[in-house]
């Protein structure tokens, strides 16, 4: 019920909110692309230990972007982001064409996990400015998102420390937002 | 139970010697793996690397794999020391010990990228060791020959500890020398050293490590200085090796009242002139981590005793001036030394490299074997013939290949076109010769040359890039050297809750390194740049970055392979695709050095943002 009074004060002033977990592997560039949406800097960063969460606002939409570390023995506690989120953020390093199959195997066990059934997924191919990165549409299909059905995703090349990309993917996540809720706010009841 | 093994194996590491710092700022108890290069570094420095793309782990919230920890065994901090900051001295560069993220970011692109401290070991690196025997090396065989020598020399005919019989012994003396170095009074654990030994020459130690070893008092330390002296492959003076082994320790801010004599001692009895008997003891003082008061005197006295070698700064200038050397260094003419030594900074001009090209002659006599070079290398062979190859540190050897050919990187670019993975990158310092007719006209320097990128085209491959790794290191060569130091960090102190954690942000305008970038790009740039990009690098495509995506009920689920599939999208795709046009101005300016890349308005000012902040009632 309070879930539908909010989507209509919402739909009447125009600003919704979007809870967003940003994941990927380590060093592939989440927390660089966490702060440079949110002060638009580029921090000299060091690997995340925890998360850091930041509210981003762009578009009338505010997204709060969880940035969850991503290495080896934080992975596993990944999944206690997942609830009540709406998408996705998942951060690749193309320049690292070593680890994109364990970036792979990684995405598909977010992805497959019950919580994240509903949440539109980003995947930042991140680091496109370094040579013998993998393009967009490598990534995508090293992520193996063409053989995933019924879902809402999008694959976005990004240069986190230059800022390219980010926004692009954040108007592609507040523009499915928008569909999303239209779909689901007349019945109010989807089981998200 | 294997996990804990290789964790309790790692653990065990940290504990060693050199080990127990950061190789870059000295700050106690590092916590990451730079895996290219094998050395712990500090959390802040771990951050900075990942900047010029080096695979960073952390010890603990990493898995490591068994190979990765006895690669770890192998080498680590004390060996990187030994081979890249051979010729390291605290006046050349002092270590960024304030962790200021500007000024760790001067010393790797100085150290890892540029590789400006690099040399061979004179005595070969002996694997197991640590401490002691690479910190007297990299800080007596500065600036300065190593000077060989026989044992009795040095240390006179009395000395019973000279022979070694068992690998055992040895390791623990050696050991026990480490620990002395550490200046802690932690007892060692001389299985650790044992250790050492078994992962090098066999490559499973595991017994050796898995358990705790009980501990043991070290002996006492004037046993342990002799030991060093005794064990000091490179020759060097045996109280100098005291005193850098008394460098080395981190609890102490200056050389022990009983090294310094002795090191003074020892240098008058190679007769070099007294300036130098001043700059061993003081150069020894600033390399250790002495408190932030009192290492601004001994540098100075640093300085002025490494004038004699005439490539030191002089004595007025003020320590902080040794920071500009970067950028200084490579248009300055250099004092041409003499041909018996063995390893030469790639960063020098010399001429009798000259002749050497000129003649087709090496200095002994022997012709430059171009027609095995060029063949080893063209076919992609140079792998098994490269030195690099055989060298299980395997970072390939540009000074010693440098030693034959200073500006082969750019010399080598020149003459093959053929391999995709430029080697350049990895010296972006010299690729400056790549635009150099005489280099590339000389079909004998390019073959002499050729050793160095073939080697390091394989090293990265012997670490943790496999595939395409030359490629990875060359781009982090190459984020050096288009000036992303001040592209990278721009901006002033950020607002932010996190900041403090982040390291402090900093501005290009106040960069006092600011000068450093640009001249980077100066020398690196032009001509390595467009080798580089004009014989691998594909032109972006039109699209710049392309985005695309499908919706649930897309039939666009199966992405086309070429690049303008950003136009043949649904409608979203329009929205990005505007964006796109932006990014391609971006991208065109990134490589728009590349002379292979046209069609793109450089000058065409990329579209404003959209800004994340707004007004939420709009």
């Amino acid at each position: 019920m309070g879930n539908t009074f909010r989507k209509l004060f919402d739909g009447l002033f125009g600003s919704r909110e979007m809870r967003v977990v940003m994941l990927g592997l380590d060093a592939a560039g989440k927390t660089t692309i966490l702060y440079k949406l949110h002060i638009g800097e580029v921090l000299s960063t060091v690997p995340t230990i925890g998360f850091n969460v930041e509210k981003v606002q762009y578009k009338n939409v505010v997204f709060t972007v969880w940035d969850v570390g991503g290495q080896e023995k934080l992975r596993p506690l990944w999944r206690h982001y997942f609830n009540n989120t709406d998408a996705l953020i998942y951060v690749v390093d193309c320049c690292d064409r070593e680890r994109v199959g364990r970036a792979s195997s990684e995405f598909k066990q977010i992805v497959e996990d019950p919580l994240m059934r509903h949440s539109a997924i980003l995947v930042f191919a991140n680091k496109q400015d370094l040579k013998n990165a993998l393009s967009p549409a490598e990534t995508c299909e090293a992520m193996g998102l063409p053989q995933m059905k019924g879902r809402k995703w999008h694959v976005q090349g990004a240069i986190a420390t230059k800022g390219e990309g980010l926004y692009e993917g954040l108007d592609w996540l507040s523009n499915t937002l928008k569909q999303m809720n239209r779909g689901t706010t007349p019945g109010a009841t989807s089981g998200k | 139970m294997r996990v804990d093994k290789i964790e309790a194996r790692l653990k065990a590491l940290l504990k060693q010697g050199s080990n127990k710092r950061c190789i870059n700022c000295d700050s106690l108890g590092p916590q990451y793996v730079v895996c290219s290069f094998n050395v712990f570094v500090c959390t802040v420095c771990s951050g900075v690397h990942r900047q010029f793309g080096h695979r960073v782990k952390g010890v603990s919230m990493s898995t490591f794999k068994t190979e990765e920890v006895t690669t770890l065994e192998e080498s680590g901090n004390a060996k990187f020391a030994a081979f890249f900051l051979n010729k390291w001295s605290s006046t050349a560069l002092p270590k960024p010990v304030d962790r200021d993220v500007r000024r760790i970011n001067t010393w790797i692109t100085a150290v890892y990228q540029d590789r400006r401290f690099y040399g061979e070991p004179a005595g070969g690196w002996v694997a197991g060791s640590s401490g002691a025997v690479s910190a007297a090396n990299s800080s007596t065989s500065e600036g300065r020959e190593p000077a060989v020598r026989p044992m009795s020399d040095v240390l006179g005919s009395d000395t019973p500890k000279l022979s070694v019989q068992g690998s055992g012994n040895l390791e623990r003396t050696i050991s026990t020398v480490s620990s002395a170095a550490g200046g802690s009074a932690t007892p060692t654990k001389p299985a650790n050293g044992a250790a050492g030994v078994v992962a090098a020459t066999s490559g499973i130690s595991s017994l050796a490590v898995s358990s705790p070893q009980p501990t043991r008092p070290a002996p006492p330390p004037p046993a342990a200085a002799a030991a060093a002296a005794a064990w000091d492959p490179f020759g060097s003076p045996t109280a100098a090796a005291a005193a850098a082994a008394e460098a080395a320790a981190p609890a102490r801010a200056s050389p022990s009242p009983v090294a310094e004599p002795a090191a003074e001692q020892a240098w008058a009895s190679f007769g070099d002139p007294p300036a130098q008997q001043q700059a061993a003891p003081a150069a020894a003082a600033t390399a250790s981590p002495a408190p932030a008061g009192s290492s601004a005197a001994p540098a100075a006295e640093g300085a002025g005793g490494w004038e004699a070698f005439g490539d030191g700064p002089t004595p007025d200038q003020p320590a902080a001036a040794a920071l500009q050397m970067p950028t200084a260094q490579q248009p300055k003419a250099q004092p041409v030394r003499s041909t018996s030594r063995p390893e030469v900074p790639m960063d020098v001009f010399y001429p009798e490299f000259e002749h050497i090209r000129a003649t087709g002659m090496l200095p002994t006599g022997q012709p430059v074997p171009l027609p095995s070079f060029a063949h080893s290398y063209g076919t992609g062979s140079a792998r098994q013939q490269a030195p690099a190859a055989s060298n299980p540190f395997s970072y390939g050897h540009p000074a010693a290949a440098a030693g034959q050919a200073p500006q082969g990187g750019g010399a080598a670019l020149g003459a093959r076109p053929t391999i995709a993975i430029p080697p350049a990158p990895q010296h972006p310092g010299y690729g400056y010769s790549g635009a150099s007719p005489a280099a590339r006209a000389s079909p004998g320097y390019s073959a002499t040359s050729a050793q160095s990128p073939a080697g390091s085209l394989v090293s990265p491959g012997g670490s943790a890039y496999s595939a395409g790794g030359g490629a990875s290191n060359g781009v982090a060569a190459l984020r050096s050297s288009t000036g992303s130091l001040s592209e990278l960090m721009p901006g002033s102190a950020a607002p932010t809750p996190a900041a403090h954690r982040l390291g402090d942000p900093f501005g290009a305008a106040q960069d006092p390194f600011a000068g450093l970038a640009p001249g980077l790009q100066g020398a690196g740039l032009p001509s390595s740049g467009s080798a580089r990009f004009g014989a691998a690098a594909p032109p972006p495509t039109p699209a710049g970055m392309p985005s695309f995506h499908a919706g649930a009920s897309s039939p666009y689920g199966a992405p086309p392979a070429a690049a303008p599939f950003a136009a043949s999208l649904p409608s979203p795709a329009a929205n990005t695709h505007g964006m796109a046009a932006s990014t391609a101005a971006a991208t065109a300016t990134l490589y728009g050095r590349t002379p292979s890349v046209s069609g793109y308005d450089l000058a065409a000012p990329s579209a404003p943002k959209p800004q994340a902040t707004g007004n939420p009632f709009a």
